[in-house]
């Protein structure tokens, strides 16, 4: 059972979001197989092109967004069904900041016009891996923007960047439009090789759009929130991919005259790591059902689940290598490219051991508010 | 989840209930929950009176068994002793939705747990209606729901994990059955008056199929029940010595030789409300603990590597319980359906609970490791030692961890059997 389209938390848009993941599941599964994914990061093809091609004739960059703004209207759980089936196939694209980008802008009535172009997959965004830290490099004087960020989330073909800017001792946030010329993005070569770090240089941009005090503030946090609901979605889909993978490798490998799938210090390992799924996959609804109510404390909470489900993934990903034996330590095999996928999840939004930090302020002054952070219907 | 908890009826108040305030508002949730909770302000023990109740388990029997007898006698006359159970037999016939509900609020209230009534309140139904006759369900369990305790006799020295090697002779001679053998791990008998008893009636077939489920009466002669002590220093289970005791053939649950199917739905209703209530009411324990210690403003709030391992375990608390209400669901919807949810659930929270508490017990230093009166409640705050050390009965008891680990694998992700 698919547990973000059925039971009792998928809402009034269950039929549509069922069939949306079945479409998704079955294009991805199909267009980002495993042959096309090795091809992909051996430069033999030009999938990462090609599927966000894909992604934009099926409308999936509306899919999160209100129907005012051109969406789809099937919010941030129609996006959790994405980018847990991009996860599954490990499939290579700026998605994640684009998407997550989109729904942070869409809270802003000026950016309607950027927002309707995202709908429409016209352009890719970069946003900094981190976006609740204070802008620094980039500083905006006389209304335009000069210096360089480093460590954005995207693609260099990016043709927008949402950045944080130093504007005096204050934070502002300013979407540069890339042109190639004032604003300029050059790849930082990473690990994972499905995505990209990006570093922005701009010479006097005046930005698209400037978003200044209180309101920047909210969009760095909001922005947050949901790249952290998108690596808690993407690292749900990798880690059961990689997780079923496994099993089947070890369900069909024998030595000693044995499957090895048999022998017990393995089958206890894998049943392990199976519990951690199970944790991390309620984490992971229980942040999206936060952030759908609106609970007071739901940005705490995708973060502090963001923790929990990215080290799952991680722990996952590293013990399926083990689990393979010498072939997991292969190129050809698929277990270094959701290890890599992995790492660099646990590096997005906010560093793990910060986001605990975060949380514990919150659920402190949550506490100290007499409100309690751990609240679930029933 | 017991076949019991499904059970639901026209529910016409039982005929014990001198309180109705609660049952009239079955129809209505929300008045059903406010009405509950107003019966527990006026009458849910104290926290006092309760952790007293828990300091006397497995030390003073008949301190511990007062108390117990006093709260189902308490909840029985608002029909919360067995509200689960079909009206015919005294219970309120209320649904899985409605024990939600009350384990809910027992646990923010802190009530007493009904220990020595787990095996009466939920094994005994649930393989009673399931595969008991008419005779059996009617003379055992009126007396059940009247807060008659009941005992388990299936593990033995040398069927633990392996149960259905089990070895504990039944002979039939006439209209009886002569049982010898021994018992192990058998909770609460010291109390109990009644104990579900497997035996082994066939030697010479396969194992599983050599098995016979009786019920005995603990007063019956050449039964002695033997406390053992727990590494705690409490002794709530007992060794069952049973020599030459004479179980009249009506007392056999199901058919001679076939007592494993029984034995299976006995097995299966270990889980759901019981684990429902132990993850809320771990929640509150976890919660309680951190608003002491914001409001002490403890060390260890302000060391980092401790704090960030609490919110770690505050993340996999919430898991666990979205993962039971998941299995509610499941149950309401699809009971028939196989899930291992249960065994990922046994692994994850008793895991947790042992982590909480050896984490806690780190926390408090050397002086984590003073057994001194206060510290013989083995609860939180006051003993995080004697809780750390209790938790290994959660990790094991119920089918070990292992156990658990193995049905996973094997039944859960398709892992062939070694």
């Amino acid at each position: 059972m698919d547990d973000l389209t059925m039971g009792p938390n998928a809402g009034p848009n269950a039929d549509e979001l069922a069939a949306l993941a079945e479409s998704m599941a079955d294009v991805l599964a199909a267009e980002s197989d495993r042959r096309k994914v090795h091809g992909f990061i051996d430069g033999k093809n030009q999938l990462e092109a090609q599927l966000w091609e894909r992604a934009k004739e099926l409308g999936w960059f509306a899919v999160g967004l209100p129907e005012s703004a051109g969406g789809m209207g099937l919010g941030v759980r129609g996006l959790a069904v994405l980018h847990r089936e991009l996860g599954r196939q490990a499939a290579p694209g700026a998605f994640i900041s684009t998407l997550s980008a989109a729904q942070a802008l869409a809270e802003f009535s000026d950016a309607a016009k950027v927002v309707s172009r995202l709908a429409e997959g016209q352009v890719a965004v970069c946003v900094p891996a981190t976006p609740t830290e204070p802008g620094k490099g980039l500083t905006l004087s006389g209304g335009k923007v000069s210096g360089s960020a480093s460590e954005l989330l995207g693609t260099p073909s990016a043709g927008l960047a949402l950045v944080a800017v130093q504007d005096g001792s204050n934070t502002a946030w300013a979407l540069i439009e890339v042109d190639g010329k004032s604003a300029k993005l050059s790849e930082r070569k990473l690990w994972d090789l499905t995505r990209h770090f990006c570093t922005l240089e701009c010479t006097g941009v005046t930005p698209a759009l400037l978003v200044k005090g209180a309101d920047a503030a909210k969009l760095g946090r909001t922005l947050a929130t949901h790249m952290g609901l998108a690596v808690c979605f993407d690292s749900i889909g990798a880690a059961d991919s990689i997780l079923n993978q496994t099993m089947d490798y070890m369900k069909g490998r024998t030595q000693f005259d044995k499957i090895i799938a048999s022998f017990q210090a393995l089958k206890h390992r894998v049943a392990r790591l199976k519990v951690e799924l199970e944790l991390a996959r309620h984490a992971s609804s229980q942040a999206l059902q936060a952030v759908e109510t609106g609970t007071p404390d739901c940005q705490a909470i995708v973060a502090l689940s963001k923790v929990t489900v990215s080290e799952a993934f991680a722990a996952i990903a590293g013990d399926c290598v083990q689990l393979h034996g010498g072939v997991g330590h292969t190129w050809e095999f698929d277990c270094h490219i959701f290890l890599k996928r992995s790492r660099l999840n646990e590096a997005l939004v906010g560093q793990n051991d910060k986001e605990l930090d975060w949380m514990a302020e919150r659920m402190a002054e949550a506490t100290r508010a007499g409100r309690s952070v751990l609240e679930l219907p029933l | 989840m017991s076949a019991a908890a499904s059970v639901s009826s026209g529910a016409q108040p039982v005929s014990k209930v001198t309180d109705s305030s609660i049952l009239d508002k079955q129809h209505d949730l929300p008045a059903f929950r406010a009405a509950i909770r107003k019966w527990l302000e006026k009458n849910c023990p104290s926290a006092e009176e309760v952790e007293d109740m828990e300091a006397a388990a497995g030390i003073d029997y008949p301190k511990f068994e007062k108390y117990q007898r006093a709260w189902v006698a308490k909840l029985s006359t608002v029909g919360l002793s067995i509200p689960h159970w079909p009206v015919e037999y005294g219970g309120a016939g209320l649904s899985l939705k409605h024990l939600i509900i009350i384990a809910d609020e027992m646990a923010k209230a802190g009530a007493p747990q009904l220990h020595m009534y787990v095996i009466s309140f939920n094994h005994i139904p649930a393989t009673l209606l399931a595969w008991g006759t008419e005779e059996q369900k009617h003379k055992y369990l009126p007396g059940v729901g009247d807060g008659t305790p009941w005992c388990q006799g299936f593990s033995e020295p040398g069927a633990g994990s392996d149960l259905a090697s089990l070895r504990c002779k039944a002979e039939r001679v006439g209209n009886e059955y002569i049982v010898n053998g021994q018992k192990i791990w058998s909770s609460q008998s010291k109390h109990a008056e009644y104990c579900i008893l497997l035996t082994r009636t066939d030697p010479n077939v396969r194992k599983h199929a050599g098995i016979t489920y009786l019920i005995m009466n603990m007063k019956a002669p050449g039964v002695e029940v033997r406390p053992i002590k727990q590494s705690t220093g409490r002794a709530e289970f007992s060794e069952l010595f049973l020599t030459n005791v004479r179980i009249p053939v009506e007392d056999r649950v199901g058919e001679e030789n076939k007592g494993w199917a029984a034995t299976l739905t006995t097995l299966a209703s270990e889980r759901g409300i019981l684990a429902f209530e132990d993850a809320e009411r771990f929640r509150y324990k976890m919660e309680k603990f951190y608003q002491q210690a914001l409001a002490e403003d403890a060390p260890w709030l302000k060391d980092a590597q401790r704090r960030r391992e609490f919110m770690r375990m505050v993340s996999r608390i919430q898991a666990v319980r979205g993962l039971i209400r998941e299995l509610l669901e499941h149950n309401q919807t699809d009971p028939d359906a196989p899930t291992i949810a249960p065994s990922v659930i046994k692994v994850a929270e008793t895991s947790l609970e042992q982590g909480f508490y050896e984490w806690q017990t780190r926390i408090k230093g050397r002086k984590a490791l003073y057994a001194e009166p206060e510290a013989e409640r083995g609860e939180v705050p006051g003993d995080p030692m004697g809780s750390y050390v209790d938790s290994f009965g959660r990790t094991i008891a119920g089918g070990t961890n292992e156990i658990q680990l193995n049905i996973i694998s094997e039944r859960g992700l398709g892992m062939p059997r070694g």
